[in-house]
This record gives structure tokens, sequence and C-alpha cells, in this order.
């Protein structure tokens, strides 16, 4: 029989890079924040959601390509879902939003797209040209509602989730 | 010599002689022994009764011999249990005969069930050897009640030593002794003594018709890492041979001190800085900046945040800053610094954007920004609308991107319908249209998103659907996904899920010219999950899942055929939770993907055959996932291609995926709660591609005072890569440091303003109420602070909020001392509530109060020693009394204040109470006279006067009312003719006394000591005889009843001796008839007194169950005294008549009317005590009817 009492809400993320290269003359290196955790342990962070603002800083490195040559960093999650540790109930990726800015000024000229929802399925995340060693910081958020997405966590099940979310490198 | 002859015949006649009579002496032995002729049996020898239930057997004796024998039977029957027959008695048995002899028995009050008993017969001659014995084995009835009760159920954990203990109680009210096994098991952070791997189990036996109450130790563990309110659980299970029972209980770990921990959002400054790359090649980095948010008054707040990343030349210096200022009013949201509000493609940037609400319905929006980094401008304007069930939002965009040379407009609308509680549906459309003014082309675009929530009884649905096109200059570009849920509960703990994701996704490349998109990735994923909760921790679930992956971005794509797979395959898996916070979630995943569609690349360039190639791709996860509170780790083993791009490198270069990712982490507090350690280890190793990564993030977070914060952040990553034809390896490394210190100032804000607050307890020894140094804290008192909305306080500044605070428990410790730090200002309810060992001991001046918090604030509160108010009850017995034990145990006393207050406690079992009361004038103490009808109370209402008193004694002695009992046989004896006897058999004739005519009467005998009803017969109609045996005591009554006829009693009195006596009772019974009279013939009252003797009442309690039954009957009670007492009792007559009329009334039956006759209608002259024992009588006469 479960009991109904005053609790505090405790939803806990871990978000685990795993990064792929196309080759030996491209790679990312993660320089800090491997790991990402988020604690909603508030119904201020179950309503509003929670930001982690440049929590991750990765190093792009890109050489043997022409001035031209167009490259792209594509995000995805290894499964649609958030995987819950007690009750078999999995939440949808799309509550987790992930945006890049620049660290470097070689990374200024890179194009930036925001991703509001994330998926299974790979987005472009940050797209250049040429070759160089460009550092870019990586925001998270979970439960924003940006721009009227309307992901919000009140009223999700209290667990345990986890995901790993894969950064590619690739050439266009 | 013939005298010598004669002496030798005389001898050897003498010898023979002696010879037969040694023989037949020797004979007479043996057959004493033996005495195959009487034999005896019970005609049951075996019986099973209930343990309230009485025995009945028959005893047959017979006698197989050829002469008459006298046989002495001894009925012999375990201890405490009583035999109605003759326990000594004699019969004689001729030759052939046998005797039937009916035994009835009792077991004894409390007799245990589950016990071979035996009654034992034992035939005897009358030199009392034995002929022989019979048995009857008797088995009670097994009947088993066990009553549990936990006699705590939350306990706290002593801040000192860390024990609490727990109790329970066990009642054994069945007939059988029980064994009873216990098994606690203590959850995490307590421990339960001796006990082994959180488990302690102990047995014992509990005798029938007893109790116990087993209290255990238990041990708080690791309490220094412990959050205030803590709560830990013990679980007890009991069994039985036919019982289980079980419970849980509770126990809290608080502290003295609390600390609100103020949320950022209500701290007025925070200044971080950091310096990155530290022990590294690279150049350090030094980033920094603060926030804050300034709460005003009327629900106003300045919010800001600047933080400079520490890259970038410094005339770049807000560049590569996070900038953003807002001021917010209920209306009014200004921001400006960096805007991430606006629907465009590239909408962040700086800026600023104002929001305005001119009703609570309605909004508007403005906003414009420009990107740092590109040369791209936004602006915005939009309208919504909110109403309880319908949101509208509009919004228009226009954008102007220099670096593709275009100008963009986005038209965004957005409908929420909330149909009721249960269904709600939104859509939004977007439309764009993009004018690529170097090329001299326009775009158009446009996106859209369904989603509905609904809810059918149990069964939750969510269908979303988000579509951007590829020239949608939105947000969602090109993006195509499908998320529909259905999920359904039933009864049995079984979850049905069905989840289905459709994600397509076509990534597009945009120059001066357009959008340019080629690629397409899409994921279709169908799985159907069935879980199962088999309990409170264990659940198992498993299910198909469907996959249909295809792309077209991979290095051998020729630009025609896609490759695509379809998978199929099968999960299942467990999730553990031992309920002390470790989990453990191993899952399995098995399957097959199906290679469709696939092209075939030029054979100069790939050296494999395709067509060769197998179709068919085995894949496999292993996931272990174990997780404690503040450990865990993640193992992941796959074999087969889990990704397209592992199924295209599997089918393309015969690379089968294979790899292991562990990653296990900690975080904890490694001193006090001020130093925080977390590691978190991320390995990757691919056997396939022969590549290693990894990945340790640590982070040290020291809490220094003053809120300030010191961490320091450590990265090293590794990475291992093998180029697979040359097998050369490649390694990066890169080690990474940073320090970062973080202060935040708690100003106190100009809406809310924070102080601490210290209760005091102390025990006021000479109380004067004032804290004296040489006065001791109170410790183990539970204090619980709540806040109080303004509205409910009366002088509160309703201009100013306060802050929300959920009740906070502390305990006091030794110094009696709680402390809240950082309560914003207001009102606090404060409750106190004593649990520690001296809780009757002392007492607050008040219990619950309320504070005004308006400054740092130190509260006194003075406990006052009880008084104590003890004693006990005393019982004077009579030499003669007849009551048995008497049980002192649970009498009510009651002290009662002179302002009406209260307190009460009951005796234990030897009559002894005590009572702490407060120190007030005086008190009245009362005992609740439970023995009245048999005892006097020699005084009852004390005053306790305590001032200058810390202890008052008070008992209450009760003096057993004393009865006259007549051992000498009375007249009513004799007349009857009875004689007292052993065993007595009645037999007797019932008739009508007019008509003489043989009546069916009822008869009862009644043992008039107990009341109890000894034998009870009916007559028979024809001939109006009946008969009854019964063992003899000392006074018995008999009754004869029958309808329409009146109670016919008579007295019995028996003295026991051993002979079984006959006794012929012939009675005539009257017609109830009007002026008839009857005369209560037990009811005798001492000269002056009116008193109702215990004997009495049995009779009168039959006659009034006989006036119950004749309603309509109405009699008058009258009273009659003798000529002696008459003179100094003149109303002696009224009162025995109004006695007796009081207790039928109390009865049920009141159609009575009662009077007093004095002397005037004696039975007998009032010269004798005999005959003025007589007269000292009532009567009652039938009126009407």
């Amino acid at each position: 029989m479960r009991t109904c009492s005053k609790k505090v809400f405790a939803l806990l993320f871990w978000v685990v890079f795993q990064l792929n290269a196309f080759s030996q003359d491209g790679d990312l290196m993660i320089e800090t924040g491997g790991n990402v955790v988020f604690h909603i342990n508030s119904l201020t962070k179950y309503n509003d959601g929670q930001e982690l603002n440049t929590w991750t800083r990765i190093a792009i490195s890109v050489s043997g390509l022409g001035a031209t040559d167009g490259w792209r960093v594509e995000v995805l999650t290894e499964d649609p879902k958030l995987q819950g540790d007690n009750w078999g109930r999995d939440l949808d990726v799309d509550y987790l939003s992930v945006s890049a800015t620049p660290f470097n000024p070689a990374s200024a000229s890179l194009n930036y797209f925001p991703i509001n929802t994330l998926s299974a399925v790979p987005q472009n995340l940050i797209t250049g040209e040429g070759n160089g060693i460009f550092i870019v910081t990586i925001n998270y958020g979970i439960g924003l509602d940006l721009l009227g997405t309307d992901n919000i966590l009140l009223g999700e099940w209290p667990d345990y989730y986890t995901v790993r979310l894969f950064f590619d490198l690739k050439p266009n | 010599m013939k005298l010598a002859y004669t002496y030798c015949i005389l001898l050897l006649f003498l010898l023979s002689c002696i010879t037969e009579t040694l023989s037949q002496s020797y004979n007479n032995n043996s057959i004493n022994h033996s005495f195959p002729y009487i034999t005896a049996e019970f005609t049951r020898e075996s019986v099973i009764i209930d343990p309230d239930a009485t025995l009945f057997n028959v005893l047959v004796i017979k006698n197989k011999g050829e002469r008459r024998e006298e046989v002495f039977i001894e009925i012999n029957v375990p201890i405490g249990w009583s035999v109605m027959a003759a326990e000594t008695r004699s019969h004689f048995i001729n030759p052939g005969d046998s005797i039937l002899i009916p035994v009835r028995a009792a077991p004894a009050k409390g007799v245990e069930g589950e016990i071979g008993y035996s009654l034992i017969a034992a035939i005897n001659e009358r030199s009392g050897e034995n002929f022989t014995n019979a048995y009857c084995f008797v088995k009670i009835v097994r009947k088993s009640e066990l009553r549990f009760r936990p006699i705590t159920r939350v306990s706290y954990f002593d801040q000192q030593t860390g024990q609490s203990t727990m109790s329970f109680r066990i009642d054994n009210r069945g007939n059988v002794s029980e064994l009873i096994y216990i098994s606690l098991q203590s959850t995490k952070n307590v421990s339960v003594l001796n006990e082994r791997d959180n488990l302690f189990n102990m047995d014992f036996l509990l005798k029938a018709r007893s109790d116990t109450v087993i209290t255990i130790p238990v041990k708080v563990v690791d309490n220094k890492n412990l959050k205030n309110g803590s709560l830990f659980r013990v679980d007890l299970k009991g069994s039985t041979q036919e019982s289980t029972f079980g419970t849980s209980f509770w126990f809290n770990h608080l502290v003295s001190n609390y600390k609100y921990d103020i949320p950022e959002s209500e701290k007025m400054l925070i200044a971080e800085i950091a310096a990155q790359n530290l022990l590294s090649n690279q150049p350090v980095v030094y980033s920094g900046g603060f926030k804050g948010n300034l709460l005003l008054p009327k629900k106003r707040d300045f919010n800001y945040i600047f933080y400079r990343y520490g890259s970038g030349s410094a005339d770049e210096f807000l560049k590569y800053s996070r900038v953003k200022f807002s001021y917010n009013t209920p209306k009014l949201n200004l921001t400006i610094g960096d805007i991430t509000g606006l629907s465009l493609k590239y909408g962040g940037g700086r800026g600023a954007e104002i929001r305005y609400r001119f009703a609570d319905e309605f909004q508007t929006i403005v906003a414009a920004s420009q990107n740092n980094f590109k040369p791209i401008k936004n602006f915005s304007l939009g309208f919504e609308e909110k109403y309880t069930s319908v949101n509208i939002a509009t919004r228009l965009s226009y954008s102007q991107n220099m670096s593709f040379n275009n100008e963009s407009y986005v038209a965004n609308a957005r409908g929420v319908v909330k149909l009721n509680q249960d269904h709600r549906i939104r859509a939004d459309v977007g439309l764009s249209s993009v004018n690529y003014n170097d090329a001299g082309i326009s775009a158009y675009g446009y996106g859209f998103l369904l989603d509905y929530n609904g809810k059918f009884d149990k069964t939750t649905v969510r269908i979303k659907e988000q579509f951007g096109s590829t020239d949608y200059y939105g947000q969602f570009t090109g993006r195509h996904d499908l998320s529909a849920r259905i999920f359904h509960p039933l009864n049995s703990g079984l979850e049905l899920d069905l989840n289905a994701t459709d994600q397509r996704y076509k990534p597009s490349i945009e120059s001066s010219s357009g959008v340019v998109s080629n690629r397409f990735l899409d994921n279709t994923r169908v799985n159907f999950t069935t879980l199962k909760h088999v309990d409170r921790g264990f659940s198992i679930y498993g299910g198909p899942i469907y996959e249909r992956k295809s792309t077209n971005t991979f290095f051998l794509y020729d630009g025609i055929t896609p490759f695509t797979t379809h998978s199929a395959k099968i999960v299942v898996g467990t999730r553990v939770n031992d309920g002390s916070g470790l989990t453990f979630n191993p899952s399995l995943t098995v399957g097959y993907s199906f290679i469709t569609e696939y092209s075939i690349p030029d054979p100069d360039i790939y050296r494999y055959n395709i067509n060769n190639r197998d179709k068919s791709l085995f894949n496999s996860h292993l996931s272990f996932n174990l997780r404690s509170g503040w450990w865990g780790t993640y193992l992941n083993y796959f074999y087969g291609p889990y990704s397209v791009n592992q199924e295209i490198t599997d089918f393309y270069y015969n690379i089968n995926a294979h790899s292991v990712r562990v990653m296990p982490y900690l975080e904890r507090f490694i001193y006090k709660d001020m130093v925080r350690l977390s590691t978190k280890l991320s390995f990757l190793y691919d056997f396939a591609f022969k590549t290693s990564r990894l990945n340790l993030s640590n982070q040290l977070d020291i809490f220094l005072k003053y809120d300030i914060t010191l961490s320091v952040l450590n990265t090293y990553s590794y990475q291992l890569t093998t180029d697979l034809i040359t097998d050369d390896k490649y390694t990066y490394s890169n080690l990474y440091f940073e320090v970062r210190l973080t202060k935040a100032f708690n100003f106190n804000q100009p809406r809310i303003k924070y102080y601490d607050l210290k209760i005091n307890l102390y025990k006021d020894v000479n109380g004067n109420l004032k804290r004296e140094s040489n006065e001791p804290g109170v410790k183990d008192i539970l204090v619980n602070i709540t806040s109080i909305e303004p509205s409910q306080s009366e002088g509160f500044d309703a201009g100013m909020t306060v802050g929300k605070m959920v009740s906070t428990k502390l305990l006091s410790g030794m110094d009696g001392t709680v402390k809240y730090e950082n309560l914003a200002r207001g009102f606090y309810k404060v409750e106190l509530e004593n649990v520690g060992k001296d809780q009757d001991k002392y007492f607050p001046d008040q219990k619950e109060f309320i504070v005004q918090l308006t400054g740092d604030e130190v509260l006194y509160v003075p406990y006052l020693e009880r008084n104590k108010i003890f004693g006990r009850v005393v019982l004077n017995r009579s030499r003669l009394s007849n009551l048995g034990r008497i049980e002192v145990s649970n009498i009510k006393v009651t002290a009662v204040d002179s302002k009406g207050r209260a307190a009460s406690a009951l005796t234990d079992i030897n009559g002894y109470f005590e009572m702490y009361v407060p120190s007030v004038d005086h008190y009245i103490v009362t005992i609740n006279n439970i023995f009245k009808d048999h005892f006097n109370l020699r005084q009852n209402d004390f005053r306790a006067n305590l001032n200058g008193f810390k202890q008052f004694e008070v008992n209450y002695v009760f003096d057993e009312i004393r009865r006259t009992i007549e051992f000498a046989p009375t007249a009513l004896d004799f007349d009857a003719e009875i004689r007292k006897v052993g065993r007595a058999n009645l037999n007797g004739m019932v008739r009508d006394a007019s008509t003489l005519q043989p009546l069916r009467a009822q008869i009862d005998v009644i043992d008039t000591k107990t009341g109890n009803n000894i034998v009870q017969t009916v007559s028979d109609r024809g001939t109006g005889r009946y008969s009854a045996s019964f063992v003899t005591g000392e006074n018995y009554q008999i009754v004869l009843s029958a309808n329409g006829y009146w109670m016919h009693t008579d007295n019995l009195s028996l003295d026991q001796f051993l002979t079984i006596q006959d006794i012929e009772r012939d009675v005539l019974l009257e017609v109830i008839s009007i002026g008839a009279r009857f005369a209560l013939n037990n009811l005798r009252f001492a000269p002056g007194s009116s008193e109702l003797i215990t004997e009495a009442l049995p009779e009168l309690d039959r006659l009034i169950e006989q006036l119950k039954q004749n309603p309509n009957v109405r009699i008058r009670i009258e009273g009659h005294s003798d000529a002696v007492e008459t003179l100094d009792y003149p109303n002696i007559a009224m009162q025995r008549a109004e006695v007796v009329m009081r207790y039928m009334v109390k009865n049920g039956f009141s159609n009575i009317e009662f009077t007093g006759r004095k002397d005037s209608q004696p039975l007998a002259p009032s010269d004798t005590e005999e005959n003025r024992r007589r007269n000292r009588r009532v009567e009652i006469i039938i009126i009407d009817r």
C-alpha cells in the first residue's frame, strides 16, 4: 500500500558523454563536465525546470579538410527514453534541451543551433567549415518551457533516470 | 509315645493350617492385585471438548465374579478441574451385574488446549486396595487468539548516544502456549541490537492467557551524515503456528540546529570567480561574475546576471559574457541582455524584451535581439490570451541574416484547449517566408505541433506530432517527431505500456542561395512493455521491440538507395530495490536487424562482395545498473550493432560492434557537512575498433563559513585509438584543473528579511520563570515551528511578505536549546512536545505559542517540575468474604485543580498509582469507586495542597461489607426435613394448589452463594414428577416456576458428608391471583438494617424475571420490621420496601407500589430472636394483573 504524505520530489538525471569522431583528422575531447546531473528536488524546479549553463567544455579538433569543407557536430541520445530505475516508467528525452556557445575566438565563427527537444535521431548542434581547434561550451536544460515546448516535469514520476548522450563530429 | 504321636499329629495339623493360611493369604494377595472379575471403563475412552464446555461420560463397572462386591469409586481429575459426581462413593454390585455412573466434569478455568488430560476412576475395595482403574482421555480444543500491539510507533534517537527503543506488546488470549517467532529487518542507517546483516531474529514461548511487553534497543548508524528529520524504519514480522503479524517502527533523527538554506532566487548577491586550465600547458583563464535577485515590496523584483567566461580579448569583454537584467512587476517584465525567447531559427542574441499584461488574461510581447557572433538581427511581436480552458498565442517575427543576406518572416499561432481535467489539446502552427537577396529567390516553410493528453479511467494516452519543413525558418526545422504512448495499469500490479516513436530529421545546409537538404535520418521504434510489480521492491518487465532505421548519410551512399534496416528485439529486465536505497537493474536485449535496402558500392574501391554479406545482424545489449544513495555504477555490454552507424560498419566493413562501458560514480560528504566529493568515471572500450576512452571528473566542494564555497574541479581525459589497417596507435590525454570560489551575501531583502530564532528550554527549579545559571536545560523536547500566514496574525505589516517555510522539527540537546537560522520575518507557531524520559516530570509554561520574528530572537521557555500525587488502593477483606480474588488494577484516579483542569492515572496490578501534575493551589483527588456494591470507601475526596510540597500521598481504603452467614440450620430447613448430604437426589411432584392437577414446571437448583444454576429440569406434564441429582455444597435453593403460577422457592441447606441422600419435595404452585402474597424467604435483615444481602439476590432476580414476563401484574412491596427494632427505627420497614423497590426498578420491573407495615403484621410474636428474624421481612402482594 502506498501512502500519501508530504515528501520532497526527487527526480535525478544522469547524462553521459560518448564522442564519435569521423576520422583521425577530427576529434572531440571533453575538457570538463563529462557528466551532467540534474537534481530536481523542489517544486520550483519541477515547474520551471533547471539550467546548467556552460557546464561542459569540449574541444573540437578538425584538420585535413579544405578551407570550405564543412563539418557538423550532431547530438543525439542513445535511446528515445530516459530510463527510470525503480518503476519502469520511462520519460521522453524531449524533456532535455542542449545548446552550445563559443568559448574561444575560433569558435565564434561557427553556427550554433539550440536544440529545444532532444531525440534519438541526430540533430545538428554546431556546423562549421575548415580546420582548427574550436572550444565551445555546452549548456543543458531540463523541463524548460522553451518557446512553449511545454516540457514541464510536474506530474512525472519521481525516480532516478539515466540516458547516454552522444556528440558526433561528422563531415558534411 | 502316644503323647508324642498326638503332639506330632497336632503339630502337623498346625503346620498344615499355617500352610493353608499362608497359601490362602498368598492367593488372596494375588487376587487383590488383579481382580479380574471387576472391570471398569468409560463408555467414551477419549473425549474432545471446548475449554468452556463440560465433559460428560458414563463409568461402567461390571462384576464378573461370583460374589457380591462392594466397590469404592474415586474420580481423579486434573488439578483445578471440578467433577460433578461423588468423588468417592461406594456401591454393591451383585455377581454378573454392572452399574452405570454418570460423570460430568468441568475443566479448570484457564485450562490449556492441545494437552492430553485424563480422568481416572479408581475402583477400590473397602481396604483401599485397587480393583482396577478406568481412564477417560480428554483433549481440549485448541483456541488461538494472539494480539499484537506496537507501543511505540515513532521514536527519536538520543542525540548523544544515538540510541532509541522500540516496544510492542503481545497478548496471548488463546488456550495454548504459542511459540512466537519475531524477525526484525532494519533499513539503512539503523541497526537493531545484535543484528546481523540487518536481520535480527528471536523466538520465545508465550504461555496461554498471558502477555508480554518486549523492548528492543535500536541504534542509529553513521548519524554524522544524516539530515535533520531523516526517518528510518525497522520492519517487524512475526509468526506463530497459525498466524502472522507485522508492522513497521519508525525512528526519527533530529538535531537541535536548523539553517534555512536561502534559495538563490532570494539572494541579493552571489559572486563567483574561477581560474581554469590550472596546471596545464594552456594559458590560465580567469572567469567570474555575479548574479542576484533584489526582492522589492509589492511583488516587484529585479534580477540580474553577469558572467564573464574569460576567453576572448579585452575589447570583446561583453561578447564572451552572459548578460541579463530583468525587472518584473505583476504587469511588466522587462529584460535586457541575452534573449532566447524568439521562435526563430537563429533566435538567440542580445537585446531586449518587454512583456506587458493588460489584464490577467492578455499580454503582449515585444522583443529585439542581435546575435553576438553573427550578423543576425531579430524582431518579434506577440500577443497571448490566457483563459481557464483556452490559451491562444500569436507571434510575428522578423529576422535579418547578413551571413546569407536574407530576410525572413515567421508567423506563429498557438492554441491550447483544456477540455476538462482529463483531456488537453494543443496545436501550434507556424509559417515562414525567406527572401534570399543574392539569389533573388524566396522560400516558404511551415511547421506545426499537435499534442493530445488524455486520460480514460486508468488509461493515459499521449500523442504528440511535431513537424518543421526544411525551409521553415522557425524552430524544429527539418524535423518530424511523432510519439504516442498508451499506458494502462491493472489492479494486479501489472502495467501495460505501448510506446511508438517516429523521428525523422533532414539536416540542411544554408547559404546565400537558399537551403539545401539531401540527407535524412529516420528512426521508427515501437515497443510494448509489460511490467509486473511483484512486491514493493521488485518488479520485472519485458516485451518486444520493433525498430526501423533508414538513412542516406553514410560514406558509401550511391545517391539513390538508402540504407534501411528492420529490427526485432526482445527486452527483459528486473528492477530491484532493497528498501534501503540500493537499486539493481539488470536487463538484456537481444534481437536481429534485417537489412532491406542498401547501395552497392563501386567494386574498385570496395573489397567485399556485397551480395555475399549476411543481411541479418545479431545484436545484444546487457545492462547492469547498480545504485545506492551515494554511489553507483553503470555497466553496459554491447555485442552486435546497436545504432544505424554500427549496422553500416558491420555490413560494409565487416566490423562487428563489440564494446563495454563502465561508469562508476560516487558523491558524498567526506567531512561532516562541509566537504563533498563527487567523482564520476566514464570508460569505454571498443573491441572492434580497439579504442578506449576514459573520462574522469572529480569535484570537491568545500562549504565554508559565511556562505563561501570553494570548489576544485578536475577532469582527466584519455583516448587510445588504433588504425585498424596499420595497427598504429594514437593517444590523446588532457588534464584539466579549475578552482572556483563562490560567495553568497545574505543581505536582508526589502521584501524578505531573515533572522535567527533560538529557543532555550530550561528547568525552572526555583519557579521564578527566569533562567538562572544553575538551572539546567531540558533535553529531548520536540520543537516544531510553522510559519503562519500574515492574514492569520494581527499587527503584521501587510505590505511585506514572509518566506514560506514548511513545518520543521528539532530536538533539544543536553543544553536544552534549539536554533533556527535564516527564518524569514513573520509569525511562527511554536509547538513543544516532551518525548524524553522525563516527559511526565516537567511541563512547559506553554505548550504552544506564537512568535513574531522581527529580529534575532532568543526565547526562554521554563519547564516546571510537576508535582507528584501517588498512593495505592487498600482492600480490607472480610474473613468470611465469598468474593474471591479482586483485581485492583486499572482503577481511575482523577485529580482536578481549582480551575477544573483534570489529570488522571490508572492503578497498576498492585493498586499503586502515581501522576504528575502542574503546581497549582490544590487538587481534589478522587477514585472511581468500582467496589461500592461490596466495599465501603472510607474517604474518597482528598484535598491535596501542593504548595510547598512536591509529593502528596493519597491512599484509598476499602472495607468489605460484612455479612451475616447462618451456619446453623434454620427452622425452615428443619421444617423441610432436609438432611445435609454430599450428594442429593431430588425427587418430587408439582401440582396446582387449587385443583391438585399435575403441572409441567421448571425446576432449578441454585447455588445461593454464586447464583449459578446447578441443575435444571422440568416436571412431567402427565404425572408432575421430577427428579434431579447433584453434588451438594453448602446452601442451595430450589426454584419451581410455571407459566401463570407463582414461582416457588425453597432453601436446601446442606452440609456435605459421605452419603447420598434422596430428597422428596412435593410442591403446590399457586396461580397468580390478586391479593396473593409472595414471601421472599431468603431476604432477611439484620436489626435496623435495610441492606439487601447477596444471598437474596438470585431469588429477587428470578422474581423480577417472572414479573417481566407478566408486565401487567402490578405489585405492592410491603416492608416489615420486628417490634423491638421499630422503637429505634420507626421507618426501617419502609426503607426495606424501598430498597427492594429500587432494586426491582433498576433491574427492569417498575409496576410497583411500596409501603412499610412496621410491626403491624408479624408472622410470629417478637419474643425470641428467631421469631423477630422471621418478622424482619419483605412481602410482595399482587394488586392487579
